[in-house]
């Protein structure tokens, strides 16, 4: 209804705060993420001990003194949770920025020359899409040999496609839409249109995709770690600090905890990815009355 | 003896930003085999208006006021009794011939469908019915258009079906929005011949809604103008369209290009845009676009009153001679 | 020699069961300064027909030549700079403009040179805008606007013809008025030839000054817009004016054309509108009529019609100015 949605349209300009921005849920996404980026930041200050430190004789419950217990050698489970994120969230940014960077490219240089380039190229993503994506970087991690730094590369290998297909989608869909067909009637080169009238509509999707990325990709890297392919003790890492907890069941805290930040990190960049996804549709953009001349 | 009397009519639609008044205090009487027709831009609530008796509205909208139909008051009706009304007294056909069949289902069936659900008949009663009907809109070949989809006919031929659909359980009032908007002008002849055919043939009363003034004036008999959610003039076909008082009628009809006027004589257009819903100016909703609006228009809200042949929304009333 | 002009155009597609021929054979002719209408119902290919003429879709046969020049099908390469004066500006004005640039970045693609900006400006004032509007996004203008914005994207190029795809189809009655005003303005006071596709008859009659009416794929009539009007030639252009309905009050109905638009894919024989003439006798499922030349600078498809001589009244009463 026209009615309706012109008067939604001028009910959200009044507001400070967009309307996608005000579920609960893309708050909580916000809060938490910021929460844990300002952790991972300033850990070293804010841990009461080193993630390496032998701070007790043995296992020891959730107390006062450590909030989350200590583990089966006598270290603080909570500072270990602290320094696990500068593990994590570093690691995950970089990988999926480089994942994207090679999916962006490959799907542009698709999308662009289509054809035989298109073909070849899209063939290839679909191969990687065709493995469960856990299992594949194990397959290419356990190639790589074990090491934190090895299994995020092989999350980029299972990663890039999804970025490809993104791009390569709206490439195709912006290059041949009305805009860019005006463009080239008055005598832009196609790749002028590229950088002008394509890249724009890519970066928002592009930048949505990444942060839902995020997600995935902090939860592989545990994924991995637990298996024993990632990180390597004694390094504080969620994934296999989880691993760890699973041989010391009796002493519970030592592997729910960890968890719980992998849950949570990965809840919020979800929630976060749902929301910005809603910022970047063209048909939520508000409408102001523009007058005549 | 009216089929359909509407006083008061006001609906306020939920929005993010708080309620927002669409339909405004909205006054009309439909007569048996009469044709209705309501103009106005989009964003002037004639679509909401209809909505509204229909209960087809958001969940949380507010809809005052008083439908009478048949003597029975469809505003507050539940939703249930409502739905029985629907489709069998009352029916709808809207713009979009593309999505308001469904897909998946024969023409064979859904008219079937639709007769035996208000209806109860059997199934063999039910498929003369079709028959019939698919025969009234002038469907070709109708024995094997039972068993097509509505993909495989034109924009034209799935209006019809529209039509039949509603007209399948004799409804005596049907509501066509816009009904041939989407339509090429020698289809949309085709359909317009048609609904006059079916209201004289079928004593039926027709509510039309365009924003096209041609098509209302060779198929209304009573023309009512409709801006910003309130009704501005209304009256016979004739007399308003020929005659026009309210300065909005006027401005709509002159701007459009007449057959007698000068080649080179630029278009009259309207200046300014039709207020959103939710930024109705103070007093008449059209003054700040009024060449005659005068001191009293600014703050005080012209009724809809009787003026000689018609109703009139208007302090001014300048076209008169006194 | 005309600033646009189309010779015998073809323009096939892959179909589905074949090739099909969205045109199939259509002449027209551009001259500056002046306004051809071109109108027609759905799937006549006139929407074709108007992009072949500025390239965007390849002919399969025929000659469209700009200004003397061949107009070449755009590819991959840029457009050729000879052909930058020939323009287009397209039906939905939600989809012709990019959402996430601002409306002035978009006029200004067509502006070469240093003052861009002051260009840019004096476009928007043009077309009736505010200068200001230029750093403001798309969606926050109504229809109207945006169409107003896509023709002075167009004039950027200093066109010396604009071909115009059904750029009233989604407007108001008053936004259709203004831009109709605007586009007589550029025809009379900038000498741009503008060839307006329209399934608007009321429009194009006000507006412009020939007009060629298409069916299935062929113009069936050429002629300067009152004479169309009085005393149409082909029985398709009767048709067509009879179905618009007139707005004074009357309660008259239009009149209906029976029968329906044939597939493209599978033309009638002979000519292709007989199935449903009123008229059709004894050639005309037979033999195709050509476009041929009738006196007064007219040409019509009919085998009522004699080649040279005036045009033949059809019968049909009720057709009316």
């Amino acid at each position: 209804m026209s009615a309706l949605a012109l008067g939604m349209h001028r009910a959200r300009r009044r507001l400070r705060v967009p309307a996608e921005w005000r579920q609960p849920l893309a708050i909580a996404g916000v809060v938490i993420a910021s929460i844990w980026i300002v952790v991972a930041i300033f850990a070293p200050l804010i841990a009461p001990y080193g993630p390496l430190a032998l701070v007790t004789s043995s296992a020891e419950g959730p107390s006062l003194h450590h909030l989350f217990g200590t583990d089966e050698l006598g270290r603080d489970v909570f500072s270990r949770v602290l320094f696990g994120s500068r593990v994590s969230l570093p690691i995950a940014l970089g990988l999926v920025a480089l994942a994207a960077t090679i999916g962006s490219v490959v799907g542009a240089v698709a999308g662009y020359f289509r054809g035989v380039v298109d073909g070849a190229l899209m063939r290839a993503a679909d191969l990687v899409f065709a493995f469960p994506p856990i299992i594949l970087a194990m397959v290419v991690a356990a190639v790589l040999g074990r090491g934190l730094y090895n299994a995020a590369l092989a999350i980029v290998v299972v990663a890039w496609p999804s970025y490809a297909r993104v791009v390569r989608g709206l490439v195709l869909s912006v290059g041949d839409s009305e805009y860019v067909q005006s463009a080239r009637l008055l005598g832009a080169s196609s790749r002028r249109t590229l950088v002008r009238d394509v890249l724009p509509n890519v970066a928002g999707p592009v930048f949505v995709l990444a942060t839902l990325d995020l997600a995935n990709a902090i939860l592989l890297l545990s994924g991995l770690s637990f298996l024993g392919l990632g990180a390597q003790p004694p390094k504080a890492e969620w994934g296999s600090m989880v691993a760890e907890g699973t041989q010391y069941f009796q002493w519970w805290w030592i592997g729910t905890f960890p968890g719980l930040a992998i849950f949570t990190v990965v809840l919020a960049f979800n929630f976060l990815g749902d929301s910005l996804r809603d910022v970047f549709d063209p048909r939520t953009a508000r409408r102001v009355e523009v007058g005549e001349a | 003896m009216s089929v359909l009397s509407v006083e008061g009519l006001r609906v306020r639609l939920p929005t993010p930003g708080g309620d927002v008044t669409v339909v405004d205090g909205v006054d009309y009487e439909v007569r048996p085999s009469e044709v209705f027709g309501i103009a106005g831009e989009s964003g002037s609530g004639k679509t909401v208006s209809m909505l509204a008796l229909l209960g087809l509205l958001p969940e949380r909208s507010s809809v005052e006021g008083s439908a009478r139909f048949g003597g029975r008051e469809l505003i507050g009706m539940p939703r249930r009794t409502l739905r029985q009304l629907s489709g069998r007294d009352l029916a709808m056909v809207f713009q979009d011939p593309y999505t308001s069949l469904h897909p998946m289902l024969s023409v064979g069936r859904q008219l079937t469908e639709h007769v035996r659900l208000h209806l109860g008949v059997d199934r063999q009663a039910a498929k003369r019915r079709a028959l019939e009907l698919l025969g009234d809109v002038r469907i070709p070949d109708p024995q094997s258009a039972l068993h097509r989809f509505p993909h495989q006919f034109s924009g034209g031929m799935r209006q019809r079906l529209a039509i039949a659909i509603a007209l399948a359980c004799r409804p005596r009032l049907l509501i066509a929005d816009e009904p041939t908007t989407a339509l090429d002008v020698t289809v949309q002849a085709g359909i317009l011949r048609l609904l006059d055919r079916l209201r004289h043939e079928h004593e039926l009363s027709v509510i039309l809604i365009t924003h096209d003034l041609g098509v209302l004036s060779s198929l209304a008999d009573t023309v009512s103008i409709f801006y910003a959610g309130r009704v501005v003039e209304s009256g016979p076909r004739e007399e308003v369209l020929q005659r026009p008082r309210h300065p909005y009628t006027k401005a709509l009809l002159d701007a459009l290009p007449h057959p007698e006027a000068a080649k080179e004589k630029p278009l009259v257009a309207i200046g300014g845009v039709p207020p959103a819903p939710g930024r109705i100016p103070p007093g008449c909703a059209f003054h700040p676009r009024c060449a005659y609006a005068v001191e009293q228009c600014l703050s005080v809200v012209p009724r809809l009153a009787a003026a000689g042949d018609r109703r009139l929304a208007c302090h001014v009333d300048p076209f008169v001679e006194p | 020699m005309s600033a646009l002009e189309l010779h015998d155009v073809v323009v096939e597609y892959e179909g589905r069961g074949g090739r099909v021929r969205a045109v199939a054979g259509a002449s027209i002719a551009v001259p500056a300064g002046r306004i051809v209408g071109l109108v027609g119902e759905s799937g006549c290919g006139k929407s074709t027909l108007a992009r072949a003429a500025v390239g965007l879709v390849p002919a399969t046969a025929g000659t469209i030549s700009f200004e003397g020049r061949t107009v070449t099908p755009l590819k991959r390469r840029t457009r050729p700079a000879e052909l930058v004066r020939l323009q287009l500006v397209f039906q939905n004005p939600y989809s012709s403009l990019n959402p996430r640039r601002t409306v002035g970045s978009q006029v200004g693609d067509g502006v070469r040179g240093v003052a861009r900006k002051a260009r840019v400006q004096t476009l928007f004032e043009l077309v009736g805008l505010p200068a200001a509007a230029a750093s403001r996004y798309p969606h926050e203008f109504s229809g109207g606007q945006r169409q107003r914005v896509a023709i002075a994207r167009a004039l950027a190029a200093d066109p010396s013809v604009i071909v115009l795809d059904e750029p009233l189809a989604s407007l108001d009655a008053s936004a259709q008025a203004q831009f109709a005003n605007l586009l007589t303005s550029l025809a009379r006071e900038l000498g741009v030839g503008l060839l307006l596709i329209s399934h608007d008859l009321a429009i194009v009659r006000h507006v412009a000054d020939d007009v060629s009416v298409m069916y299935l794929g062929r113009i069936v009539e050429v002629a300067e817009t009152q004479p169309l009007w009085t005393n149409p030639a082909h029985p398709y252009s009767e048709a067509l004016i009879a179905a618009v309905p007139r707005p004074d009050g009357e309660g008259v109905l239009p009149e209906s054309l029976p029968g329906e638009v044939p597939d493209p894919a599978s033309p009638p024989s002979g000519c292709r509108f007989h199935p449903r003439c009123p008229y059709a006798f004894e050639p005309c499922p037979r033999e195709e009529p050509l476009l041929l030349p009738l006196a007064g600078n007219r040409a019509a498809a009919c085998w009522l019609q004699e080649p040279g001589a005036t045009p033949v009244q059809l019968s049909r009463p009720g057709v009316v100015s």
